[in-house]
């Protein structure tokens, strides 16, 4: 079962996450050094989000309160669930539609925080909020990355804690540039392309796990099936099947 | 008036999401069977994710060019190669097509 250390290994058990620390090993860094590698780490993901950003500060420029895309950015911290926020609400959506699709779509970072959770087990209220305030795709994603290998509960939070900062700072700045730039470019349109490629970067080094290609192909046609129900109901619903066809197929693989 | 108090439900939501799990992290027992199912409901929501991006996309952009940037980000992100050059390579393979398509 021990499969081959990628982006989304998961090795945060917690006798590895109290592992005292070894001092003679090269990996083992103080908690500042630990933040600026998992800064580093994230500036390629950031990097590649802020075409994503630009397309959602222009989307939010079109509406009655552009501001409100910052804000958004902070509370709402995800990209899917703030465009198509924004999208419904330019298109006079109403309301409860708007929060109940956003909030679906947004629905998946309960599993995310939930498998975070170990991480921030024995630490303060505060941390604790702060910490939930920058899950999401890219930081979860990380964070399993940095599980994988060796190092104490205090360096893996000062690595989740470096790379959530890089990425809000890039999210925020690519919002305000999206903000500036406004619909009248046809740029915009154009960076469209760059979410999906974001996420295939994501998803497909799953494969490399068991039963990873069974989900991704389940989650596919999920989404598919689902694709002119309302907003936020595909993403449940591939969430549900890929768990389901995951466990099964991790089962198999164990008997 | 309505886009503030939608962002306020949706934020208040999308931090209850986040902040329920960590606030119960203490009593979760969250062994690798189970993190293991996380794993791959999460991955399963980003692919959903992916999907429903694509058909946006494709609304909007040139379908060739899309094609053609999916194909190529498909192949490298398979092959292992960083986001920031599945990015930046299907992103300037989509500027490529777009602009031949434009020209022709």
């Amino acid at each position: 079962m021990a499969g081959r250390v990628g982006p989304f290994d998961v090795g945060m058990s917690s006798s590895r996450a109290t592992t005292a620390p070894d001092r003679s090993h090269p990996e083992v860094v103080r908690a500042r050094d630990e933040a600026l590698r998992g800064a580093r780490q994230m500036a390629p993901l950031a990097l590649s989000y802020a075409p994503f950003g630009v397309v959602i500060g222009a989307a939010g420029s079109a509406s009655d309160a552009p501001f409100s895309t910052l804000v958004a950015g902070v509370a709402v911290y995800g990209g899917s669930a703030q465009l198509t926020l924004t999208q419904m609400l330019n298109e006079g959506a109403t309301l409860w539609l708007v929060v109940v699709s956003a909030a679906l779509i947004n629905l998946r970072l309960a599993v995310y925080a939930t498998a975070l959770a170990p991480l921030w087990s024995g630490s303060g209220p505060l941390v604790r909020l702060v910490a939930a305030m920058s899950v999401i795709d890219p930081t979860w994603s990380l964070a399993n990355r940095r599980s994988a290998s060796v190092g104490t509960l205090e360096q893996r939070r000062a690595h989740y804690a470096g790379a959530a900062v890089t990425l809000t700072l890039v999210w925020l700045l690519s919002m305000a540039a999206g903000l500036a730039l406004g619909t009248s470019t046809e740029l915009t349109t154009h960076l469209s392309i760059a979410l999906p490629l974001c996420l295939l970067g994501l998803v497909l080094p799953h494969r490399h796990r068991p039963g990873g290609t069974s989900v991704l192909v389940v989650a596919v046609v999920a989404a598919a099936v689902a694709i002119s129900w309302p907003a936020g109901t595909g993403v449940l619903l591939a969430m549900v099947l890929g768990a389901a066809v995951g466990a099964l197929t991790s089962r198999r693989g164990a008997a | 008036m309505t886009a503030w108090v939608t962002v306020a439900l949706v934020g208040a939501l999308s931090l209850g999401f986040r902040l329920l799990p960590l606030v119960m992290a203490n009593r979760l027992r969250i062994d690798e069977t189970r993190q293991r199912l996380l794993l791959h409901a999460g991955v399963a929501a980003m692919t959903a994710l992916t999907v429903n991006a694509v058909v946006n996309a494709a609304r909007t952009g040139p379908p060739d060019g899309i094609a053609v940037a999916l194909g190529v980000g498909a192949v490298l992100s398979w092959r292992g190669v960083e986001m920031i050059w599945v990015v930046l390579i299907g992103g300037s393979a989509y500027g490529l097509v777009a602009l031949v398509s434009s020209l022709s």
